[in-house]
């Protein structure tokens, strides 16, 4: 078992990640970057290095931005950062002193209005150094159980797809977009037809597109977006225009499916995928017709949430974002939490796309140097400034895609009581429903009733289907309904690897 | 949130407050006695014991030096049987009972001989009302687990007692909770109870949360660790402390072990339960590396077979310790009508609190076979505390929250 | 489920392949990609769950879900999706909850 010592740990080497080692090694910061696949990319750059070298002839399968993560990979791993492959944290432990000063009074939960915003140049500074004790940090690679300690931690840990609790979505051959993508880029492969695309998001048409470079015709892509989403989102157009590119992307794409004839429904509803042992067809209601589609593969998708447990697992603070229907960690314009020398960048601290994350993470390796000493606050803001007005830009287009793309409530929280909510553990929301009616006074007490979120999985694809669903039953506000308290390990782990862990600092 | 009939419900006769296992055990009683009450509950952040415990209807090694609350435990583990049928009948629910006898691991010759002596030491104290147990050396130990796991190298003997078991505790508190509200018993979340306030004059009490106040005739304190803050408003000393346990769940496997031991156990629905930690921190109810590594460490020193098992969730609580560890059923001198019930064995006593503790305060008053967990034993003299008290510090292991 | 991008075009050899067995069935796949990919190409389930028995197969493909647990050389509940495939690898199915000895019961 290592003991190694750093000033900085990152925990994820997707793009937030990378620029965050970038930029702490700008300033000779002693930093360990954990990721737990076997190449540096997160979920966008997914196998960036391999593709490029090894099947370059599938680049054009993922268009510009994808290839871009190439060279960005490179400069990562000549940076200096000790990167750990195939590492997968399942604790962070924060043990401090009785006199360890609490959150800086300046971390105030964000206003209501600035909600659905990312951080922004008026948001306050933490004008604080953390020069605390040691953060630990334990993970497990193939070779066993390891703790390195490190004064600063960074979680940067992604992203994962909201979970689409439909009747059926548990049978084989459902998948997400994303899984799809990651089958293409990890492992050369393509979903055999008949494949129907179902959901929302610019992810859904980015995967299309690709599948029909890959020379897979989707035989249809269902939409949910309902009509008055365009109305709501349509007052957040023009600063949408503003941010680079996002919105001409998004228009290429559709021409390209329509010039490839896809069949495809909008507004959908009374979603459902039938078959008994496997998917064999989705089956919805569009313009007030039933329709049914055969389907070997289904890939569903209703935008991404915010990759949580590990920083829930510590207890930061944090607070429900309508605009983003999930729970976001509090955090200053430089990634700060209100546990100090903890930091959340890019998208495991709200919904703002890979280049944001690249903003994110370069701005908390910023903070970390300043912290530390290595820069002095005039370095800081300097070189703070130019990244800070790109990451607004970037985020300038969020409002318009969150609205837009929020996914209808029947998506998130099943009007059908036979739809299972918790996959782990098999829970229906019909089961769900009655508790709550009953009175149960939040997501803990309803997971030690009904065992809803007791699984491996620990919460991820029933948590915010959950708390939506008491606070839609009780007439409360999500955030007022509240979420899993998620405690560590966060990944399972041997009891084995947990027995030899008994002698190290801080515990 | 219970909606109640069509009529307007009569005022409720007690207020409890405390929405953990003992809060629902009193209330449960109480509305099977035909009594009208309300729960008042914190909410979903509470700490809450109830949410942590291990799960065991444990006797073996409780009351040395207190043959009254041995007896007590060993009475509520007899009553357990007729309480899960109970709770069946009420609400549907199982809480999944099996009481077949428990182990107590010892790990060197030392270990083995104390643990005998306090065998020895709680028969000899249970006088008439007996005590069986049998102390089971390696050889003896693997007989009595044919077929099943491999015992580790360092393991000496067990204690068994044919008294212990465990049950779902997740399921018994929502069995009781159900169960209650069926019967009639309203329920009242979201808002700690800042005050019982007494009414001037000796008329009932006044709760106070942040939403309001209401008035109750009777008011019953079952606030774990908040009786510490409560009781004295109705002029009872309650002076307990947070001590932390914390529990490693395992994924789950195939039925392997028949017992529950003292430290682990395998649930009904699979997982193994690994305990138990002791600390005293505070409120602090954080999972540690230090505390998972011990749990983790002695659970592959009894049964190596562990070792490979990953562990998918684990949580830390707080045990609502008495200064002696014995329970607190009280009721007030000073303020007629309020009553007080702490202890760290809401699952092990549970049975008493819903038949024997409800009906007590139903009918007015606590009844002489209570009188080792009056909270007078508290009230602080020249003398340094009472005898009962004194004795009872010295028992050997101070057992997990069941 | 899957096939491969270049079935009809012949094995990449640029690309080193591996050969792996689920439920003895053999998978050949490019080596790196994660085991998961052999169950969504022979069209495999991962499990079937211990509570009602339903068939189960990877979903996410991420490391979130933990719906592709599977048996690999003998150690079972390994995330197939977090696992690279490598030659000669034996992945089984599981039926229900694992053996408590971490040996198939099957």
């Amino acid at each position: 078992m290592s003991d190694e010592r750093f000033d900085l740990a990152i925990i994820g080497a997707g793009p937030a990640g990378m620029a965050a080692a970038l930029e702490a090694r700008r300033h000779r910061l002693h930093t360990v970057v954990l990721d737990e696949q076997s190449e540096p990319g997160g979920q966008v750059w997914r196998n960036v290095e391999a593709v490029t070298t090894r099947r370059p002839q599938d680049l054009f399968l993922f268009g510009a931005e994808y290839a871009d993560g190439y060279p960005f990979a490179r400069r990562f791993r000549a940076c200096g950062a000790d990167y750990r492959p195939g590492a997968r944290v399942w604790q962070v432990e924060v043990a401090p002193p009785p006199s360890e000063p609490g959150p800086p009074a300046s971390l105030a939960l964000p206003t209501a209005g600035r909600l659905d915003t990312g951080p922004d140049d008026d948001a306050v500074h933490v004008e604080r150094r953390h020069t605390g004790a040691d953060r630990h940090v334990y993970f497990t690679d193939a070779r066993g159980s390891h703790h390195v300690a490190a004064r600063h931690v960074l979680v940067a840990t992604g992203a994962y797809e909201r979970p689409m609790p439909l009747p059926g979505w548990t049978l084989p051959g459902v998948l997400t977009c994303g899984a799809a993508q990651v089958m293409l880029k990890s492992a050369a492969m393509v979903p055999s037809a008949p494949v129907v695309l179902v959901g929302a998001g610019p992810l859904v048409l980015l995967l299309a597109t690709q599948l029909l470079r890959a020379g897979v015709k989707p035989a249809a892509v269902v939409g949910t977006v309902p009509p008055a989403n365009w109305l709501r989102a349509a007052g957040r157009l023009l600063p949408a225009l503003l941010a680079p590119g996002y919105l001409s992307k998004g228009l290429s794409l559709i021409g390209a499916l329509r010039r490839a004839g896809v069949p495809s429904f909008a507004a959908v509803t009374d979603l459902r995928i039938e078959g008994s042992a496997c998917a064999e067809a989705v089956a919805f209601r569009s313009r007030g017709r039933e329709h049914r589609i055969a389907a070997r593969t289904v890939l569903l998708h209703q935008g991404v949430v915010p990759n949580a447990n590990l920083w829930q697992s510590l207890g930061i603070e944090h607070y429900w974002d309508p605009g983003q229907h999930c729970f976001r960690p509090v955090v200053d314009t430089w990634g700060n939490t209100t546990i100090a020398g903890v930091l959340v960048a890019g998208d495991s601290a709200g919904i703002g796309g890979a280049e944001a994350a690249l903003c994110a993470g370069e701005l908390s390796g910023l903070s970390v140097a300043w912290q530390q000493r290595r820069i002095d606050t005039a370095e800081r803001d300097r070189r703070a400034w130019l990244t800070r007005r790109a990451l607004k830009a970037h985020w300038s287009v969020r409002p318009f895609l969150d609205r837009l793309y929020q996914p209808p409530p029947a998506l998130r929280v099943p009007a059908g009581d036979d739809t299972i909510v918790c996959r782990c553990e098999e829970v229906t929301a019909g089961e769900l429903r009655r508790l709550a009616l009953t009175g149960v006074a939040g997501p803990n007490q309803m997971k030690a009733f009904s065992r809803c979120g007791m699984g491996p999985c620990q919460g991820r694809l029933c948590g915010l289907t959950v708390t939506e669903l008491i606070a839609s039953i009780q007439h409360r506000a999500p955030a007022e309904v509240g979420c899993y308290r998620v405690r560590a390990p966060v990944l399972p782990v041997t009891v084995g690897q947990v027995a030899g862990l008994d002698r190290m600092p801080g515990g | 949130m219970s909606l109640g009939k069509a009529a307007p419900a009569p005022a409720p006769e007690f207020a409890i407050v405390g929405g953990g296992l003992v809060g629902w055990s009193i209330a449960y009683g109480l509305v099977r006695q035909g009594r009208r009450v309300v729960v008042h509950d914190e909410g979903d952040t509470a700490l809450r014991a109830a949410r942590g415990n291990f799960g065991h209807v444990w006797v073996q090694d409780k009351g040395a030096g207190v043959p009254e609350y041995h007896r007590l435990t060993r009475e509520s583990a007899l009553q357990w049987g007729d309480l899960a049928l109970g709770l069946r009948e009420a609400s549907g629910i199982d809480a999944s009972l099996q009481q077949p006898g428990g182990l107590s691991f010892c790990f060197d010759d030392a270990a083995f001989e104390a643990r005998a002596c306090l065998m020895r030491r709680i028969q000899a104290e249970a006088g008439d009302f007996g005590f069986e147990f049998e102390m089971l050396d390696r050889a003896a130990l693997e007989r009595r687990l044919p077929g099943g796991p491999a015992l580790g190298p360092k393991v000496v003997g067990a204690s068994y007692t044919p008294y212990d078991g465990h049950v779902n505790p997740l399921r018994l508190l929502r069995a009781l909770y159900e169960s209650a509200i069926a019967l009639g018993a309203t329920h009242r979340f979201g808002a700690p109870v800042e005050a019982v306030d007494p009414v001037v004059g000796g008329d009932g009490f006044e709760v106070r949360t942040a939403w309001g106040t209401a008035w109750t005739p009777q008011v019953v304190l079952a606030a774990g660790l908040g009786n510490a803050r409560l009781a004295p408003m109705v002029g009872i000393d309650c002076p307990v402390r947070p001590v932390r346990g914390q529990v490693l769940v395992t994924e789950k496997v195939q039925p392997v072990l028949p017992f529950p031991t003292a430290d682990i156990r395998q649930t009904d629905e699979g997982g193994l339960l690994l305990g138990s930690s002791q600390e005293e921190v505070g409120l602090d109810d954080r999972v540690t590396i230090g505390n998972a590594g011990a749990i983790a460490r002695r659970a592959v020193d009894t049964f190596p077979f562990i070792e490979g098992l990953r562990i998918v969730r684990s949580w830390a609580a707080l045990r609502v310790m008495t200064p002696d560890g014995l329970p607190v059923y009280e009721a007030s001198t000073t303020h007629p009508g309020a009553w007080v019930v702490s202890c760290h064995s809401g699952v092990t006593l549970a049975a008493v609190h819903v038949h024997g503790v409800a009906a007590a305060i139903a009918g007015g008053r606590l009844p002489p076979a209570y009188v080792h967990c009056s909270a007078r034993r508290f009230a602080t003299d020249a003398s340094g505390g009472s005898a009962a008290s004194s004795v009872a510090r010295k028992e050997a292991h101070v057992p997990q929250p069941a | 489920m899957f096939r491969s991008l270049r079935e009809d075009e012949g094995t990449d050899v640029r690309i080193a392949q591996v050969t792996l067995s689920v439920d003895g069935e053999a998978c050949t796949l490019p080596a790196g990609a994660p085991v998961a990919s052999a169950l969504l190409r022979l069209g495999s389930i991962a499990r079937l769950t211990g509570l009602s028995g339903s068939p189960r197969a990877p979903y996410c493909m991420m490391g979130v879900c933990f719906e592709c647990l599977v048996e690999i050389d003998g150690v079972p509940n390994q995330q197939a999706c977090m696992v690279a495939a490598a030659d000669g690898m034996v992945v089984r199915r599981q039926d229900g909850h694992r053996a408590a000895s971490g040996v198939s019961s099957r």
